[in-house]
């Protein structure tokens, strides 16, 4: 009876930790860019007209909603920045961050993480569906 | 062997039960909460009132201040100056939300206690208005320390 306490003992521990430890992720993936804000009477919207679910890269996974709004609020060298509408948006690796959708040519390229100033990548690039509104 | 069994039993109460926080309801001091400054931004901390890790708590810092504290059921608000934000909270380990607020704008961060090696994590995101809004109503209102 003993012993079996004794494994108990010992294995609940090692479970819970390597549980733990298995779902800790590491720090986003990002490398620091220049940003360039948007004029003030430069008004750009997009619309995302279908649900896209994308992992970056040591992260987790993050969807864009069908129907979601995004501003046009400037542009790094990676391409045009858009900020979420009345909504939020966050990259989760070992902390969250703000995020804004870096796009060129019509593909999700990234994501720009304002407070960082930073670029973090995404590859391969997503398609993105939308329409300018 | 039964004092294994309780002190683990003792562990596992401890970890899911605790105190709400005290003062009054949000909803009933809505109405006295000053308008916020033009030159300033609003953020609103807030916990849910759920059982799971509620004997959790950790200090949350703005900018490397402290501003309040993460406990079961409550809210509060600080007015900031506008620029990047910087939330961090910390138990075993410090988990941080990055975010910018604008002069004028509202943020809503909602903390959470998941599952750690010993006494669980307080983790903070983000949270759109109109769910913020839904949940804080529910919550006591505890007071936060602005930046000054």
């Amino acid at each position: 009876m003993a012993s079996k306490y004794t494994s108990a003992l010992v294995a609940v521990p090692i479970a819970i930790i390597f549980t733990t430890l298995a779902g800790c992720a590491s720090e986003i993936s990002r490398t620091a860019t220049q940003f360039n804000p948007a004029a003030g009477t430069d008004a750009r919207f997009i619309v995302v007209t279908k649900e896209i679910t994308v992992t970056p890269s040591a992260g987790y996974s993050r969807t864009l909603k069908a129907g979601s709004t995004w501003k046009y609020v400037g542009r790094i060298p990676e391409g045009a920045v858009y900020k979420i509408q009345d909504d939020v948006f966050m990259l989760e690796g070992k902390h969250m961050h703000e995020a804004y959708c870096v796009i060129a040519n019509n593909e999700l390229v990234g994501f720009y993480l304002a407070v960082e100033n930073a670029f973090s990548p995404l590859s391969p690039r997503v398609p993105l569906p939308l329409n300018q509104k | 062997m039964r004092a294994f069994k309780i002190i683990v039993a003792a562990f596992v109460f401890a970890l899911l039960t605790g105190c709400a926080a005290t003062g009054p309801l949000y909803s009933d001091i809505s109405a006295s909460i000053p308008p916020l400054p033009a030159n300033k931004g609003r953020i609103y901390f807030y916990r849910s009132d759920t059982a799971f890790g509620a004997a959790v708590t950790s200090d949350i810092s703005l900018n490397g201040k402290v501003v309040g504290k993460s406990e079961r059921a409550s809210v509060f608000y600080v007015d900031q100056t506008p620029g990047n934000c910087v939330v961090s909270t910390s138990t075993e380990v410090e988990k941080q939300l990055t975010f910018t607020l604008a002069a004028s704008e509202t943020r809503y961060v909602h903390t959470s206690v998941s599952i750690g090696v010993f006494v669980g994590r307080i983790n903070a995101k983000l949270v759109n208005a109109v769910d913020a809004k839904s949940e804080i109503a529910t919550l006591h209102y505890t007071g936060g320390q602005s930046q000054k």
